[in-house]
């Protein structure tokens, strides 16, 4: 390493982490912003500095703990995500109950900034970095405990898919940990010291980490790009359909406020994607991969001219082009989409690298499960992806000054 | 790999560069090689005595089934296409109305092949003779109404689009008359000697 890289020195990086500090004042540290496009496109486009490769611009940042919806869901997208899989040791309605108060209380501390307690490493706490931690509840919990009375209509079973190769060590389990943070290192922290402290009641089954580009696709753009390049997450509920689309409005007071979020590991196939020229992928996914545009059109943002036909009269969104067929049917059907990659390197020879799609929704039966039946019968991307791991929580109300998330469901 | 064109591409670019133009004039397909058109049924530039039941396009290699589009068009424009296309290995194939009146139709395709690249083109065929007058013609609605809804191939263009390419780029099939073809001949002999030229060009340097 020489002086003509000084990003990557001492006082590089102490700069950058300067410059990071004044523009978190300006944007992020405020509170929790609204993770809509609508929001987003609103927002002057970043500078240079803000899209550096480090993306410490929105460091440090306290996402609220405590609030009517759990964070981690209309809250920014972290940079770095790991999603743990957990089961119940002993699944009785009091060890869930355990469970969630004591997730909710080492939540409520890092989140804040705060060690947990008994804290190894309470200099790992200190920058959380936009922290949060989500928890979701899988049916196996309700029924394990005897509760299956008390499965919310909207924790629907999702049904398997012609296109799906399952894989035992990402399946269904009782508990779900979302946790993200700009900072990795926190990340690593929070996730070790959650599970350390839930140890004696739970086993952790998988764990999933993600990760997204601090840049924007493209200046101004809400999304950001996958490992295939293409502009990922364009088509997310605007802010008035945003409630509507993702939270759930009736039942019991732990889940009025929640949302239902369906996890799918999502394996690319990049080898023989890499086959396909430019113009290809495009028609296969009815975008461009340079401005994320939909074929026949300019920008992100533009509505996918389905019925345009090119000089020839033929379709300019091909008939099984991925938009086409992913499109959502109505407003019932949008979900929130906060994707991320994953990268595990090679496996038997090919890239082990593909999306962990995370969507979120206030009923999949009438938005996720049509729209992924649509895709598995005829979307032309079938081909290069194959989904390997399928799960779905409901994700409880967020919990009040004091409380815990999921109270009142099991005590 | 690198992605700077090494020789061999560059003097792969100079005969395409060199020959597209003319190629542009006698081949089906605008692709410069990978997969193209070496049949069809009925034949590019076919004059036939009465209405096909359906076009069949085949290719010199397996197809991908992906983003692909048939549509076949009378001279207004109208599609008379009545099934999505059916793709086989190295072939489409999709049905058309045979009650369709004498007249000029033009065939668009969009395919891939197996390599990656997609192909789009376009022929015409001639129905000289039809026991169907243009009253019995279906209006355009009719005709698309068969196609499933998702399939917006069947969607009717303005008719002067739909026109327009294949009486353009495809003309020297789309006639089928002696004389057409004289400057087609021509355009052959001037590609083949260019062909040889730039070839042998190339071979003198390597």
């Amino acid at each position: 390493m020489t002086d003509s890289r000084p990003t990557l020195t001492r006082r590089g990086m102490l700069a950058a982490g300067g410059a990071a500090i004044l523009g978190a004042a300006g944007g992020y540290a405020v509170g929790v912003r609204q993770n809509t496009p609508a929001e987003i496109s609103t927002a002057p486009p970043p500078g240079p500095a803000e899209v550096m490769p480090t993306g410490q611009a929105r460091v440090p940042a306290i996402v609220p703990f405590h609030g009517s919806h759990q964070a981690g869901v209309s809250s920014p997208s972290a940079l770095h995500q790991t999603f743990i899989g957990l089961d119940l040791l002993e699944a009785t309605p009091d060890n869930a109950d355990a469970a969630l108060r004591l997730v909710s209380d080492d939540a409520a501390r890092l989140t804040q900034g705060q060690p947990a307690l008994g804290d190894t490493e309470p200099e790992l706490a200190v920058n959380p970095a936009g922290l949060t931690v989500t928890v979701g509840l899988g049916r196996p919990l309700f029924e394990r405990a005897g509760r299956s009375g008390q499965i919310p209509p909207e924790l629907a079973d999702i049904p398997p898919f012609s296109t799906d190769r399952l894989e035992d060590r990402w399946s269904q389990t009782d508990l779900l940990l979302q946790v993200g943070s700009d900072d990795p290192l926190t990340l690593a922290h929070s996730v070790r010291m959650l599970t350390k402290d839930l140890s004696t009641l739970t086993r952790v089954v998988w764990t999933q980490p993600g990760f997204r580009s601090p840049a924007p696709a493209s200046p101004g753009s809400g999304a950001t790009r996958n490992l295939m390049g293409q502009v990922d997450g364009i088509v997310n509920p605007e802010q008035e359909t945003f409630d509507s689309t993702v939270w759930i409005a009736d039942g019991p007071p732990w889940a009025r406020g929640g949302t239902v979020v369906v996890l799918r590991r999502i394996r690319m196939h990049m080898d023989e994607w890499d086959i396909l020229d430019r113009a290809t992928q495009e028609t296969v996914i009815g975008r461009e991969v340079a401005t994320g545009a939909p074929l026949g059109g300019e920008h992100e943002t533009d509505p996918v001219p389905f019925d345009a036909v090119d000089d020839l009269g033929l379709p300019v969104i091909p008939h099984d082009a991925h938009i086409r067929v992913a499109h959502a049917a109505s407003n019932e059907e949008m979900i929130l989409r906060r994707p991320y990659s994953y990268d595990n390197g090679m496996l038997n020879g090919t890239n082990d690298v593909g999306l962990l799609f995370a969507a979120y929704m206030r009923d999949p039966r009438v938005s996720f499960i049509p729209m992924q039946a649509r895709i598995a019968e005829s979307d032309a991307f079938n081909r290069w992806n194959t989904t390997i791991g399928s799960s779905t929580y409901v994700i409880p109300a967020g919990a009040g000054e004091g409380g815990y998330v999921g109270a009142g469901l099991f005590a | 790999m690198s992605t700077r064109p090494g020789p061999r591409r560059l003097a792969s670019l100079a005969v395409a560069l060199l020959i597209a133009p003319v190629l542009a004039l006698v081949a089906p397909s605008p692709a410069l090689g990978h997969s193209s058109q070496i049949g069809s049924s009925p034949d590019a530039g076919a004059v036939l005595d009465a209405p096909p039941e359906s076009v069949v396009v085949e290719f010199d290699s397996a197809l991908l089934d992906v983003g692909t589009a048939i549509v076949v068009r009378d001279a207004n424009g109208a599609s008379i296409t009545t099934s999505a296309p059916l793709v086989e290995r190295t072939s489409i194939s999709v049905e058309v109305d045979p009650r369709v009146p004498a007249g000029e139709y033009t065939v668009a395709y969009r395919v891939a092949s197996v390599d990656g690249h997609t192909i789009e083109s376009s022929f015409t065929y001639t129905v000289a003779r039809s026991d169907h007058s243009a009253e019995a013609v279906p209006s355009a609605g009719v005709a698309a109404s068969p196609a499933r809804s998702d399939h917006s191939a069947e969607a009717v263009p303005p008719a002067g689009v739909a026109a327009s390419p294949a009486r353009s780029d495809h003309s020297a099939e789309g006639s089928g008359s002696g004389p057409g073809w004289l400057p087609v001949a021509a355009a052959v002999g001037v590609l083949v000697a260019l062909t040889l030229g730039v070839a042998g060009a190339i071979a003198l340097r390597r």
